[in-house]
């Protein structure tokens, strides 16, 4: 076994293949006279501008999470050796996590792919051959082309990893000018449902900010707020300011969730609750808020809409949130469904009426279940019923940098044509009525064919075979596709059957504008800027596609006029010209120049209450009855039969209004209690980077980790494994309907009894593509809410056998 | 904050020395270098970890690791405990679902005053430095581990294997900590490497190490996002350190044992309605 994937998939191969072209690419234009980028001294190893013991801090952005905190980097006669916060950035304030200090061990990693790599031999052989990058794009180029001219350019698909920022929308401008809608994120398997809920309720498809320097209450719905929270070390600081900040004054923090996660721990308060059950604790809670005349009553009234029955235009009478709520949510009903005893639903109620400006919120995992929809709203409402929204202390929406937009992509009736295709994985149509994306769908519709067949694929920051159930369907799917490009530094699982790989620079050694996930409020994007020339023949996925726009030509071509992806960013960067902000430059000289000091562009302050603009909404207010579900709907089944059928097909028990309301609906497991006795818990720790945890070695070694750490593990109760017979550190045979896998038992109390948990990002590096380790250990099966289409990571059970003999 | 007198400039025996060779060059010198050296105070280096502040993120491990050139140990050498972390995180777990109770308490060396490690050393490979920092001479180290048994927070990691890491991941390993080979002990120095470095800064802009340069200066504490770690003089009252250290949440580990660490926790508070 071990022989066999040393051959097949050995990081020698990939060394060998790559051959050791090392430094290839050079920073165009980084030496050139009168360069604006041009620092006091080069960045850039190697060059003879570094004298002996020289050494730089050199501000850039961090890449290890989507949060993209100001970093400085030291670098030593061209070697970068350490990461440090940025002091100035406002995102972290000169704090890095875990994550962050770790981040040389990915630009230094010893199996990082040397340079452009063409297939070999036979798909999953294992075999590259070593390309210029001018062949590669020319040859990908070519195809594309040639598929245009045949009409099927819908059937090219972007798998994008990056969640916001230049990237995406630089892929969405290739897909738009090339022609084809299928531009297809990971959003419905992270935090998919809490942006469904904005999306729906505020009008604001994106995820909320928080000024949490105001707040005096802090719910979180299994928001891993410390750990894997999008932007966690934001809300570190946020947190010892809550606790600390101002003499006589301590914000209280309660964490609900089953496991207790070290955010539990830190928390003022935990309330352990049945997996997938947040909803119905949020909807007990609005009970209690309501019938207690505990909310916000100008708030609801002035701001919202669907809190009272109403009638539409065609006189139809439609329950209001309020009467849903007490008819449908008592606490002592709520109660038996999430484990929380009533006098704690009533009490935490009671306190945050008591404590404002009071924030609820939840976690993408948390609104990861077969309910994640009305889970999410249900939240998300409970802001509304505090009267926070848009203001001071409360949640907010994150406002945008001033970037200049591009020139618009001038389509030809080609592209339009084919843009206008369905998706094909399904958005907006039956399978998927109410969601934004459903990558998870992808694999079923490529093996179909229908409803066209996929005749490209490029893997951006994606490894689904890796990180989403049925890794197998998704292998087989990758397989059936006949142009497959993955753009991954490292090899993959995904990768590994893959016609060309062109690796990425690292975030160490590429120009980006960086869009952080929303925190702040204000607006904040921060600077990317190579700390060191890229290592080996690699190039920024950006400067590889608008190569590869120029290989296909025109128009395509013309959509991407720019010499290099720095030239691209530069037109953006433009709309902070003139404007108040960290630097307040006219020049772009000087406004570069700042932007490479201080790693980032911000403009403090945040205007609270604009009530005109807040909820772009159909009614213009916060829906609690989200009139856009109701179109959608409506858009997506012809009739109420085809809703009803869809519904029942897909096991809903909601019907009616409730289905645009804040609503709670049982959750729906893979496999059944008698076979399956314990619920799947997964949850990501404070060490899961992008594309988790495996391969970066400080993080599968954090202390307190326990020596277990480097083994792929699964967590029991105690009282769980006693009664299975089972030892710390011994290995179990964990059974699930999507897979069987041999793990080792690690014994914590924080486990709730009858589930086990899931640390997700760990596996075998280098990868082993024959093994079936995809989502969770391939222990996860592949379901969703029926109607938004979100991934429930909670959603599956498994049974634990006592693994004898390994 | 105020900026303290030479005695963060002057190391130590020069000090004399420097006294004695300023008396033959000039009288009025002469007198000013007895004068500042009648009122110089020691140094005594402390650190304080707040744990209502800490999160248990471990940035402040991740990056001691990253300053200190300390090597990760691999599944083998982590499964027999053979990890190193100069910086760890000790997790205490109580009770049973659904009444848990669980604290992150980042340890660092303490830098005993009292040192039980460098009691037993028989080879004077460790040492209390005159500004207080429990130093580790690993050419000395013999290995004979008496200090991992003698400390009583198992801050002391004896080297079972020779460090070793990928030869591109070399490339990151910070010139200024040299990597330690196998057979000895190697321990917390307080980044005393960035202290010398933070001195030579303030001396070459002709100005005196501030409280405000230290206080986030070893690696754990510049990590921290919660800045819970603080580190100072401790013999200045006016630091932070100083100030903090004086707080009624304030204690130390195992100090029945009458190790008198530098090392000063805050307890945790609680909300409170």
């Amino acid at each position: 076994m071990n022989q066999e994937r040393e051959t097949k998939w050995g990081r020698r191969e990939f060394l060998t293949a790559a051959g050791a072209a090392a430094g290839g690419l050079t920073l165009a234009g980084c030496s050139e006279k009168g360069d604006p980028y041009a620092l006091e001294k080069s960045g850039v190893p190697g060059e003879s501008t570094w004298s002996r013991g020289e050494e730089k801090w050199i501000a850039t952005a961090c890449g290890m999470c989507a949060a993209g905190c100001g970093i400085r980097v030291r670098v030593v006669e061209g070697r970068a050796v350490k990461i440090e916060g940025h002091p100035d950035c406002p995102l972290n304030r000169g704090g890095v996590g875990p994550k962050g200090q770790s981040g040389l061990q990915l630009l230094y990693h010893p199996d990082r792919i040397r340079g452009p790599l063409r297939r070999d031999g036979a798909r999953g052989s294992g075999s590259w051959k070593r390309v210029s990058w001018d062949d590669a794009l020319g040859e990908i180029g070519r195809a594309l082309r040639e598929l245009r001219s045949q009409g099927e350019s819908r059937g090219v698909v972007v798998l994008d990893g990056e969640p916001r920022g230049m990237m995406p929308q630089l892929w969405d401008r290739f897909l738009e000018a090339y022609g084809s809608p299928n531009h297809i994120d990971h959003h419905s398997a992270t935090d998919g449902g809490k942006v469904l809920a904005t999306a729906y309720m505020h009008g604001v498809p994106e995820l909320p900010a928080y000024d949490w320097e105001n707040t005096q209450y802090v719910l979180g719905f299994g928001a891993s707020l410390f750990e894997s929270w999008c932007q966690s070390i934001h809300f570190m600081r946020a947190a010892v300011h809550m606790r600390r900040g101002v003499p006589g004054r301590r914000a209280k923090f309660v964490q609900v969730s089953p496991r207790f996660s070290v955010t539990a721990a830190r928390a003022d308060e935990w309330v352990p609750i049945e997996p997938a059950t947040y909803g119905a604790l949020a909807l007990g809670l609005a009970h209690v808020l309501i019938k207690e005349d505990l909310y916000d009553e100008a708030f609801v009234r002035d701001h919202t809409f669907g809190f009272e029955p109403w009638k539409d235009e065609e006189g139809k009478a439609h329950r209001g949130f309020r009467d849903l709520v007490l008819e449908d949510y008592p606490p002592d009903k709520v109660s038996p469904i999430t484990g929380v005893p009533v006098e704690t639903i009533v009490r935490l109620a009671q306190e945050m009426a008591a404590h404002r400006p009071a924030i609820s919120l939840a976690d993408g995992g948390a609104a990861a279940a077969t309910n994640g929809l009305g889970t999410a709203m249900a939240i998300h409402a409970l802001n509304a019923l505090l009267g926070n929204l848009e203001r001071p202390g409360g949640m907010i929406v994150q406002r945008a940098a001033p970037l200049a937009p591009w020139k618009a992509v001038e389509a030809d009736e080609t592209a339009r044509k084919n843009r206008q295709a369905p998706r094909i994985d399904g958005t907006g149509d039956g399978a998927c009525p109410l969601g934004r994306g459903f990558i998870q769908g992808l694999p079923e519709t490529v093996l179909s064919g229908n409803p066209y067949p996929v005749k490209a694929l490029f893997l951006y920051r994606s490894n689904p075979v890796f990180s989403k159930p049925d890794g197998r369907r998704w292998a087989e799917a990758i397989q059936k596709i006949p142009l497959v490009v993955s753009f991954s530094p490292l090899p993959d699982e995904s990768t590994f059957w893959a016609d060309f790989i062109l690796p990425e620079s690292t975030y160490f050694e590429r120009w980006e504008i960086v869009e952080p996930v929303p925190s702040v409020g204000h607006p904040v994007v921060t600077f990317r800027q190579p700390v060191v020339a890229p290592l080996y023949d690699t190039m920024a996925a950006g400067d590889a596609l608008i190569r590869l726009a120029n290989a296909v030509g025109s128009p395509v071509a013309d959509a991407f006029p720019w010499e290099s992806y720095r030239k691209a960013l530069e037109e953006r960067i433009k709309g902070f010209l003139g404007k108040e902000g960290s630097t307040a430059a006219t020049k772009m000289s000087a406004l570069i120049k700042g932007l490479q000091k201080d790693g980032g562009w911000w403009a403090p302050g945040y205007s609270f209450e604009k009530w005109e603009t807040a909820f772009p909404t159909p009614s213009g207010k916060f829906e609690f009855y989200s009139r856009e579900i109701a179109g959608r709907l409506a858009k997506a089944f012809p009739d109420a039969a085809a809703l009803e059928k869809h519904l029942a097909g897909a096991g809903v028990a909601t019907r009616g209004d409730d289905l645009c309301l804040p609503h709670w609906e049982p959750p729906r497991f893979s496999g059944s209690a008698g076979a399956y006795p314990f619920v799947l818990v997964v949850y990501r720790g404070i060490n899961y980077a992008e594309g988790g945890v495996r391969h970066i070695p400080g993080l599968r070694e954090l202390p307190g980790s326990g020596r277990l750490t480097w083994k792929e593990r699964i967590e029991l109760n105690p009282e769980d494994a006693r009664h299975l017979g089972i030892d710390d550190g011994t290995p179990v045979r964990v059974e699930s309907p999507a897979g069987v896998r041999v793990l080792y038992a690690q014994i914590f109390a924080g486990v709730r009894p009858g589930t086990v948990a899931l640390p997700l990002g760990h596996g075998p590096w280098p990868p082993e593509p024959t093994l079936q380790v995809a989502g969770g250990y391939g222990l996860l099966d592949n379901l969703s809410d029926p109607l938004g289409g979100i991934l429930a990571l909670q959603g599956t059970r498994v049974r634990i056998l006592k693994e004898e003999g390994v | 904050m105020t900026e303290r007198s030479a005695n963060f400039e002057k190391p130590s025996r020069r000090g004399v020395l420097g006294a004695i060779l300023g008396a033959l060059s000039s009288p009025i010198v002469l007198s000013r270098r007895l004068f500042a050296a009648a009122a110089r105070r020691k140094i005594k280096w402390g650190m304080v970890i707040d744990l209502d502040k800490c999160t248990g993120c471990r940035g402040c491990a991740a990056a001691c690791r990253a300053e200190n050139n300390i090597a990760t140990a691999g599944p083998e050498r982590a499964e027999e405990g053979r990890g190193i972390y100069w910086m760890d995180l000790l997790t205490v777990e109580e009770g049973e679902y659904p009444n848990l109770r669980s604290q992150f308490i980042p340890t660092p060396c303490n830098h005993c005053e009292n040192a039980p490690c460098v009691k037993v050393c028989p080879v004077g490979a460790t040492y209390i430095n005159e500004e207080g920092i429990v130093a580790q001479i690993w050419a000395r180290c013999i290995g004979c581990r008496y200090c991992t048994t003698a400390c009583p927070y198992t801050r002391r990691y004896f080297n079972w294997q020779a460090p070793s890491w990928p030869e591109e991941d070399r490339q990151r390993l910070n010139p200024d900590v040299a990597t330690r080979p196998k057979g000895v002990v190697e321990k917390c120095t307080f980044c005393h490497h960035r202290i010398r470095a933070a001195r030579e800064s303030a001396r070459a802009e002709g100005r005196l190490l501030s409280d405000a340069d230290v206080r986030k200066l070893p690696a754990c504490a510049q990590s921290c996002p919660a800045e819970a770690i603080v580190f100072g003089d401790l013999n200045d009252p006016e630091s932070e350190v100083s100030r903090l250290a004086a707080s009624p949440r304030a204690f130390r580990l195992q100090e029945e044992l009458g190790t008198h660490p530098k090392v000063v926790y805050l307890r945790e508070a609680k909300w409170r309605e």
